[in-house]
C-alpha cells in the first residue's frame, strides 16, 4: 500500500485535482449559459409569458440536437472549434469546451423542467401585481426554483465526472486518462480501482452536499 | 351641508326622509350607481321626489350623465356637480379563446359596473365565466372585444409600464393563495413594494403594519409552508394592500377554506372595504358569501350575466333559474 502510494500518490492526486478543475470549471460556464437558454425555452412556449413559436421551435431543436449527438463524436468534431477559443485541444483547458458545449442543452431542459414545476398560479399572482416580465423570470421564476435548479447542479457535476473521464481519452488528463493510460494499456489494475474508487468518492460527495444545498435552500415543508 | 352617501336601492325612501326632516337644508346628494336595481318603472318616482329637492346638491357619478340612469333628472335639474364615482366599467365585454381552429366562448355581451366602496360579488357555477371575467379587469386576461373601465380611465389597450402601473393599484387574492413558497412572510407581503423599487427598510416597516393588521406580525419571518390555509389567506390580503389599491379581485378566495376560517376571511375582508374604502369584487361559487358580505351581485351562467342588482334583492326574489338553484331554491335532484 505505502509502496503504490509513493509511486502513484502524486499521479493520482493531480488528476483528481484535474478532473475537479474541469468539472466545476465546466458546470459554472454551463450554467452561465444554460439558465438563460432553459429559462427562453420556457418563456416562449405557447402560453407562457413571451409565446413565440418560431424562437421557441428553433430552441428547441438545437437543445435536441446538442442532446442528440454522442459526447465521444462531440469531443473529436470540437477540436477545430477548441483550438480557436481556448487555442488547445489538449488537456484540462481543451476539455473544458466541448464538456460545457456537450451539458449546456442538458442543463437547459433540466432549468426548463425546474422552472415547470412552478404552478402558473405565482406567476399569474406577480403579475397581478404589475411585475415586469423581467422581474417575473428574476424574481419569482428563478428564485422559486433555487432549490431545483440546485438538484440539478449535482446532476450535472456527477453527469461531468463522467464525461470528463471520457475526455480524458483523447489527451484531457485527470482520472479517465489515469485509468485508460495505466489500468487499460498497461494492465495495472491497482491504478485503476484507486482512479475507480476515487471516482465514486467524488460522486457521493458531490450528491451528498448537493442534497444538502438544495434542502437548505428548500423553504417548503418545514 | 350634509353628505349622504347611498348607492342602495332604499333611494326612494332616502329621498322622501330627506324632503319631510332635512327640507331646506344644503345637502349633497351621492347617487353614485343608485337606481341600478331600480326597476325602471320606480325610477319616475324617484326623479319625481327628487325635483323636489331643489336646494341639493347631487352627485352622480361614474356614468357620464347621459348615460347615467339619472340622465332625466339631471336634464329637468340643469344638474349639479358632477363626479366620476365609478371605479369598474365593464362594457360588452367578450373572450372567446380559439384553441386549434376550435373557438371556445367564455364571455359574451358582459357590461357591468362596479362603484367606488362596493363589495361587489360576482356568483356563478363552474365554467360559468367568472374567472375570466375577474381577470379581464386587470386584463390577466385580454378581451376580444369591449372595453375595461377602471376610475373612468378605458385601459383595455394598456400595454407594458402603463398596464403594470395600472396592475399596481389593484390586488388580487386566490383560491389557493398563490404565495411564494420561498419567501418569508414579510418578503411575501412586500413583494409588490419590491417589484415598485421602494427600498428595504420602507417596505418592511410598511410590511409589518399590514401584518398587524391581518393578525400576523408573528410570522413575519416563518415561509407560507409553515401556516395554515386560513392565515396564507390573510397573507396574500396583505400583500394585496401592500400598494394601497383602490379595488382588490377576489378569485374563490375562500373556497380552499373551512366555513369558520372562511367567516372570518370574510370580516377581515369586509373590515378592510369599510376603514380603507378600498372596492372589492369578489368571485364566488358560495351563495353564503354573497349573502355576507356582498352589497351588489352579478350572476353569470354560460359566459352571460343573467341578473344583477342589490345583493339583498337578488336573494329575496332571484329571477334566473341558475340562482335559485345557487340558492338551493330548486331540489338538488331535480
Amino acid at each position: 500500500m505505502r509502496e503504490f502510494l509513493a509511486e502513484y500518490g502524486q499521479l493520482l492526486i493531480d488528476g483528481t485535482l484535474s478532473t475537479l478543475a474541469m468539472v466545476f470549471i465546466s458546470t459554472a460556464l454551463t450554467y452561465v449559459l444554460g439558465v438563460p437558454l432553459g429559462v427562453l425555452v420556457t418563456v416562449t412556449a405557447p402560453g407562457s409569458l413571451k409565446p413565440h413559436r418560431g424562437l421557441n421551435a428553433v430552441l428547441g431543436w438545437i437543445v435536441n440536437i446538442g442532446r442528440s449527438i454522442p459526447f465521444i463524436i462531440l469531443l473529436v468534431a470540437l477540436i477545430p472549434v477548441t483550438r480557436l477559443i481556448v487555442g488547445t485541444s489538449l488537456g484540462t483547458v481543451g476539455a473544458i469546451v466541448p464538456l460545457v458545449v456537450a451539458a449546456t442543452p442538458f442543463v437547459a431542459r433540466m432549468v426548463e423542467s425546474s422552472l415547470a414545476e412552478l404552478g402558473p398560479g405565482v406567476i399569474e399572482a406577480a403579475l397581478s401585481y404589475g411585475a415586469s416580465t423581467w422581474q417575473v423570470i428574476w424574481k419569482v421564476m428563478l428564485r422559486e426554483s433555487l432549490p431545483s435548479i440546485m438538484r440539478g447542479v449535482s446532476i450535472t457535476l456527477i453527469t461531468l465526472v463522467g464525461y470528463s473521464a471520457m475526455a480524458g481519452a483523447v489527451g484531457a488528463g485527470g482520472l479517465g486518462d489515469i485509468a485508460i493510460r495505466y489500468g487499460y494499456y498497461r494492465y495495472q489494475d491497482d491504478v485503476m480501482i484507486a482512479t475507480i474508487v476515487i471516482l465514486i468518492i467524488l460522486v457521493q460527495l458531490i450528491q451528498m452536499s448537493g442534497d444538502l444545498a438544495a434542502r437548505a435552500l428548500d423553504k417548503r415543508n418545514r | 351641508m350634509g353628505t349622504i352617501y347611498d348607492s342602495s336601492r332604499h333611494l326612494l325612501s332616502l329621498v322622501e326622509e330627506l324632503l319631510e326632516s332635512r327640507e331646506g337644508e344644503n345637502l349633497r346628494i351621492d347617487v353614485t350607481g343608485a337606481g341600478v336595481g331600480i326597476p325602471a318603472a320606480q325610477l319616475d318616482a324617484v326623479f319625481e321626489k327628487f325635483t323636489q329637492l331643489k336646494t341639493a346638491d347631487v352627485v352622480t357619478a361614474g356614468l357620464a350623465p347621459q348615460e347615467s340612469v339619472f340622465a332625466p333628472f339631471l336634464a329637468l335639474t340643469g344638474g349639479y356637480g358632477l363626479e366620476w364615482r365609478v371605479m369598474i366599467q365593464l362594457k360588452n365585454l367578450s373572450k372567446t379563446y380559439s384553441t386549434r381552429g376550435v373557438e371556445h366562448t367564455a364571455l359574451e355581451d358582459v357590461s357591468l359596473t362596479i362603484e367606488d366602496g362596493d363589495i361587489f360579488g360576482i356568483i356563478g357555477i363552474s365554467g360559468a365565466g367568472k374567472s375570466t371575467l375577474v381577470r379581464c379587469i386587470n386584463l390577466l386576461e385580454k378581451p376580444t372585444s369591449g372595453s375595461v373601465v377602471i376610475d373612468g380611465v378605458d385601459v383595455t389597450a394598456f400595454e407594458g409600464r402603463q398596464l403594470s402601473d395600472l396592475r399596481a393599484t389593484i390586488g388580487m387574492i386566490f383560491q389557493d393563495f398563490n404565495l411564494f413558497a420561498q419567501r418569508t412572510v414579510l418578503e411575501n407581503v412586500t413583494f409588490p413594494l419590491e417589484i415598485r423599487g421602494d427600498d428595504r427598510a420602507d417596505r418592511e416597516r410598511h410590511g409589518m403594519e399590514l401584518l398587524d393588521l391581518v393578525g400576523l406580525s408573528a410570522k413575519a419571518k416563518q415561509y407560507p409552508s409553515q401556516l395554515s390555509g386560513g392565515q396564507q389567506q390573510r397573507v396574500s390580503i396583505a400583500r394585496a394592500l401592500a400598494n394601497h389599491p383602490r379595488v382588490i379581485l377576489c378569485d374563490e378566495a375562500t373556497s380552499a377554506l373551512d366555513s369558520l376560517t372562511t367567516n372570518s376571511v370574510l370580516k377581515l375582508l369586509r373590515q378592510i372595504n369599510q376603514d380603507m374604502g378600498v372596492t372589492m369584487v369578489v368571485i364566488t361559487h358560495e351563495i353564503g358569501v354573497v349573502e355576507k358580505i356582498c352589497n351588489r351581485v352579478a350572476v353569470i351562467d354560460g359566459s352571460r350575466i343573467v341578473e344583477q342588482g342589490g345583493a339583498a334583492e337578488v336573494l329575496q326574489d332571484p329571477q334566473a333559474d341558475v340562482t335559485r338553484r345557487l340558492l338551493g331554491r330548486v331540489r338538488w335532484d331535480a
